[in-house]
């Protein structure tokens, strides 16, 4: 098997929908914070996508890697991203506006004080 | 999940669905073997050299880092790893800073103007369309109620809104009937009697902060001479905590909100 390429059809399945689910949360982010001059967009676009950029390269990383253990992790850490991008969207559906996961925390962490 | 019929689902759905879109498509030019056709094999691999695209993309974590340092550029950054994973250390972010407070006003220290969400309208003129409603009209006594962090269909309590919806779908029926006669049935009892808006817009992400337009108290800073709030629970806590230690309750107004009690 080829390092540099997913030959694996579940694992390619799922960084495409992991590096898909990245940039729909990025963009729905930038569109939050909108309005943008549209240089001023133009200029911080690709410094903006940069950490992105950089999960997708580690994560494909892991998915090829030889070792099972990493690319059971990498596999997790994708669809763990997967799913909490998909909250993100669907959150905006409903309340238009940004999750602050830090917030949940600790509106979770109040409840289970409580319990 | 209290927001009601939430669309998590078919948006995770819609991502599997693209992960599947995206395997077929390989699987069909892997099986006629167009790749090769649009560039030579010596070619390609220049043009996804792993050194290049590392190089790439240190270049960019490197800009972000030195050119998006200012908010809300900052924010926009952030991938949704470390967003997560910052939940871990959300106790840090929500203490309130001396030097600037952003997080969370539970501290009296917190001042709107060193807040970068807080933009403060106090300097221009009362709305013309307000102004012209409350001219020449004489209030005596108002009574403010404002239920935060709460949907508006359960204040009071709609039996027809999607929290009553998702709560006889998804939860064990309750003991007693949800009614607006069971949940809320004071506010429903002075509902005739009283303004109600539904649609007011939080300007800023924290709702508490969003209060500091309409809420008494205001109190200014006995030391820096800044105007700052104190958020109500706390200033009743102090108030009494003052008042056990045998001061009077005017000596407690006087101190806390420098007004006098007649």
């Amino acid at each position: 098997m080829p390092s540099h390429s997913l030959q694996n059809s579940v694992s390619f399945g799922l960084f495409c929908s992991t590096t898909f689910a990245l940039v729909v949360h990025k963009v729905l982010v930038i569109w939050l914070n909108k309005p943008f001059a549209v240089h001023q967009l133009l200029l911080a676009s690709p410094f903006l996508f940069a950490f992105d950029i950089l999960t997708i390269i580690l994560l494909r990383r892991g998915l090829i890697s030889s070792s099972k253990v990493v690319r059971a992790i990498a596999s997790g850490i994708a669809s763990f991203l997967t799913i909490i991008s998909a909250v993100s969207v669907s959150y905006y559906f409903v309340a238009r506006a940004r999750i602050d996961w830090r917030r949940t925390a600790e509106v979770c962490s109040h409840e289970l004080q409580r319990s | 999940m209290s927001q009601g019929n939430s669309s998590l689902f078919q948006v995770l759905a819609g991502y599997v669905l693209i992960g599947l879109i995206a395997t077929f498509i390989r699987f069909c030019f892997q099986r006629h073997k167009r790749l090769d056709k649009w560039v030579p094999r010596e070619k390609r691999r220049f043009y996804l050299s792993a050194y290049h695209l590392n190089l790439v993309t240190a270049i960019l974590v490197v800009g972000a880092i030195l050119f998006l340092f200012k908010n809300p550029w900052r924010t926009m950054r952030s991938t949704l790893l470390f967003d997560t994973l910052s939940i871990f250390n959300f106790r840090k972010a929500y203490v309130p800073s001396q030097s600037v407070p952003t997080a969370g006003i539970s501290s009296p220290r917190y001042s709107p103007s060193k807040d970068p969400y807080y933009i403060s309208n106090l300097d221009e003129p009362v709305d013309s369309f307000i102004a012209s409603a409350l001219k020449g009209t004489e209030f005596k006594n108002i009574v403010h109620i404002m239920l935060e962090s709460m949907r508006s269909d359960s204040f009071p309590w709609d039996e027809k809104g999607l929290l009553h919806q998702h709560l006889q779908e998804f939860m064990e029926p309750p003991q007693i009937p949800l009614t607006v006669d069971n949940i809320t049935p004071f506010i429903e009892s002075i509902a005739s009697h009283t303004l109600r808006w539904d649609t007011m817009w939080s300007t800023i992400p924290y709702t508490l902060k969003a209060m500091l337009g309409r809420i008494f108290p205001f109190q200014r800073g006995a030391s820096d001479g800044e105007i700052f709030v104190a958020w109500f629970p706390f200033q009743v806590t102090s108030l009494w905590r003052t008042s056990k230690q045998g001061n009077s309750i005017n000596n407690v107004y006087h101190k806390y909100f420098d007004i006098s009690v007649q």
